[in-house]
């Protein structure tokens, strides 16, 4: 049963467009060159590390075999499973389901913390053992690396990727905090429910940059 | 049965049915777990050969799964779709040049990183008789 208190009662149409259809396919370009922008920053990052992964083959086997893939398999896991909550919140904002839109909205919410926590306890490994460059680098203690300068290489691009990757988890935690005291006041609808698809696709987008992360980062053999 | 009987329709925006996110969300699992079955296969061509690009076509794969599904390009207005293909354009522009650099140029020395081993030899500091410059070495301070 659909909740006709959410989101305003009729659709709302800025003047400069003719119709509602012309105003979301406008807002959908819009959103589509913010994602371009976002795709070609992380675009950059991975050319440097294409670059050093060709050069320095052995050392990207090495540095990688020191990551955790279990915890890096099950966060791919947990950011499908939220990719598909933050899906179910958007069609539950559009059908009018506002108890779902709140479940769904705020399980995206929860599983997000919880591939942070685990990034946490990953990079709390890292820094144990000495891992981290700059830091914390001793590349003699526990895991030893054959080439400890190079092997700082790998492990400079890992902590910045990975790390900027989290940096747009805790940004979309702030957009989400946002979305879900609006969604409670009931200010999303079926007359009013791009919002919430955007901020799906900020979402789904953080998904797909891990999704070429884990094998590039955590896979190499 | 058409796509567009399976669901409702705002204002020339498809709403995507949840069993197409349930169906998406499975497939992805599936090709998460080939990734790493894949990862444990020995392919030819070592760290950079076919096991390399086996796992970047997947992961290719995967985030078309999601854009087309999870995104909803697949319903949205033919505009739209060179919108969100444009995005693919651009990267393809990006990562050409760099990788053509990476197959063209031999910078064993001159590189970050490179000329451990080889003090005194960086080809940055020669002039074309390699003759090294002395002027252009960085003072240590």
């Amino acid at each position: 049963m659909s909740d006709v208190t959410m989101g305003p009662k009729e659709p709302i149409v800025s003047d400069h467009f003719i119709d509602r259809e012309q105003q979301n396919e406008a807002s959908h370009i819009g959103m589509w060159l913010f994602l371009a922008q976002e795709a070609m920053f992380f675009g950059g990052l991975l050319c440097a590390y294409f670059y050093y992964r060709f050069k320095y083959p052995e050392v990207f086997v090495e540095g990688s075999a020191q990551l955790n893939v279990y915890m890096g398999a099950t966060n791919t896991i947990v950011l499908l499973v939220s990719s598909v909550t933050m899906a179910m919140c958007v069609y539950s904002t559009q059908v009018g389901k506002w108890k779902q839109q709140m479940i769904y909205l705020s399980s995206t919410i929860a599983l997000g913390v919880l591939f942070l926590v685990i990034k946490w306890f990953e990079y709390a490994e890292k820094w144990h053992y000495g891992l981290v460059p700059h830091l914390n680098w001793n590349p003699h203690g526990a895991h030893s690396l054959e080439d400890p300068v190079k092997g700082e290489l790998f492990f400079s691009l890992y902590f910045i990727m990975s790390g900027m990757h989290a940096f747009h988890m805790i940004i979309g935690f702030g957009i989400a905090a946002v979305f879900w005291v609006l969604c409670w006041k009931k200010k999303f609808g079926p007359n009013m429910y791009l919002p919430v698809e955007y901020f799906g696709f900020y979402w789904h987008f953080v998904d797909i940059v891990w999704v070429f992360l884990f094998p590039l980062l955590y896979l190499i053999k | 049965m058409s796509e567009n009987e399976h669901a409702d329709d705002h204002a020339g925006h498809f709403i995507v049915p949840p069993k197409y996110y349930i169906i998406n969300a499975v497939v992805i699992a599936i090709l998460m777990f080939l990734t790493i079955a894949a990862s444990e296969v020995t392919f030819p061509g070592g760290v950079n050969g076919v096991g390399y690009w086996v796992a970047l076509l997947i992961a290719i794969l995967k985030a078309a799964c999601i854009v087309s599904i999870f995104m909803g390009v697949k319903w949205n207005t033919p505009l739209v779709k060179v919108f969100a293909l444009g995005v693919v354009g651009w990267l393809i522009i990006l990562f050409t040049f760099p990788m053509i650099d990476i197959a063209s140029a031999k910078w064993e020395l001159g590189t970050p990183y490179s000329d451990i081993g080889h003090e005194g030899e960086n080809t940055l500091f020669m002039d074309d008789d390699a003759e090294l410059l002395v002027d252009a070495e960085p003072k240590a301070d």
